[in-house]
């Protein structure tokens, strides 16, 4: 069972906590009470997904070959030498 | 290289506040790039060290013109700009970092229209819980598993577009690029408490824009406890109709 003012701090650190910019013990402190706290851990999933879907959203992949051709190009008339 | 760009360029203080890469790009408009003369050793380093970058130069380029042509124009730029100014890289510093803080700052001095900038407070906070509070209402209005259920990434790269600069250049480097804080305000030029606040409150907007769409496309969970959610057996339903 968790009190009011522990799930605050808690959830005052999720961000960063996330982020993995907590220092190890405050790391380790959230981790523990996200294992024992239903209701923190439900918040951390929430934005767990959400940061999740931001960068599936946000990924370009694809073939770079052609731009990659182009910038060498340039860089040749720039004075580039390729070996 | 810094001795040698010491004694090219003849300005001691220079050469040390090239150290900081976010520096360079503000001193490289007042200074003239060294000749590019056939220097084979110069290129067969920036062939095995920049070039290989180009995917995440492409990547971050896109991620701030949001428009395909644009970003190939900008990445050109951008790697004939570090070729020109390869003498001011530092080599025990981080490359991909140039080339972001290079990338970037083509793409503002490129830009015309105004950049309005909303005053951010410290108040990280107050974010959090504002961050907290969505998800309280998303789990009212059951649309709490949005994010999990649903292919969100047209409706995401239309919010992040519509995000000030400021905040949309922050969100995209440490979200979508995965920079840390402290290497996005290395390329954005700003303290680190700086990013954590706008970070934040662009989270915090992404996540209200998010939830807005999906409460206006008519998207509930299923297990939502409103009367009109129970007979949904699965996916997504109308909790409008």
């Amino acid at each position: 069972m968790h009190n009011h003012e522990t799930c605050r701090e808690i959830v005052r650190q999720l961000w960063p906590y996330l982020d993995g910019a907590l220092p190890d013990e405050w790391q380790a402190r959230v981790t523990a009470h996200l294992e024992a706290c239903v209701n923190c851990q439900s918040h951390y999933d929430f934005e767990r997904a959400f940061l999740d879907a931001v960068r599936n959203a946000g990924v370009v992949d694809g073939d770079f070959e052609p731009l990659r051709a182009r910038v060498l190009s340039a860089l040749a008339a720039e004075g580039m030498t390729m070996r | 290289m810094l001795l040698a760009f010491r004694k090219e360029c003849g300005k001691p203080m220079l050469a040390t506040v090239l150290r900081n890469s976010s520096t360079v790009l503000v001193l490289l408009s007042d200074m003239q790039p060294l000749p590019t003369s056939p220097d084979a050793g110069r290129d067969a380093e920036f062939a095995r060290i920049a070039l290989p970058l180009l995917p995440v130069v492409a990547r971050l380029s896109y991620s701030l013109t949001r428009v395909s042509a644009d970003a190939d124009d900008l990445v050109q730029e951008t790697y004939l700009k570090a070729f020109r100014y390869w003498n001011t890289f530092d080599q025990t510093g981080d490359c991909r970092r140039w080339l972001y803080a290079i990338c970037r700052n083509t793409y503002l001095a490129q830009q015309t229209r105004p950049h309005f900038v909303t005053a951010v407070g410290d108040d990280m906070e107050l974010e959090t819980f504002a961050a907290v509070s969505i998800h309280k209402l998303a789990r009212e209005k059951g649309v709490e598993d949005v994010f999990a259920r649903l292919d969100l990434a047209p409706a995401i790269q239309r919010a992040i577009d519509s995000l000030e600069p400021v905040f949309r250049d922050t969100v995209t480097l440490v979200d979508v690029q995965d920079l840390k804080y402290e290497e996005a305000a290395e390329v954005l030029g700003v303290p680190v408490g700086t990013v954590r606040s706008r970070l934040y409150r662009a989270r915090r907007l992404l996540q209200q824009a998010l939830v807005d769409y999906a409460l206006d496309a008519g998207y509930a969970s299923a297990s939502a406890p409103s009367p009109s959610n129970v007979s949904a057996t699965r996916g997504v339903v109308n909790a409008q109709s």
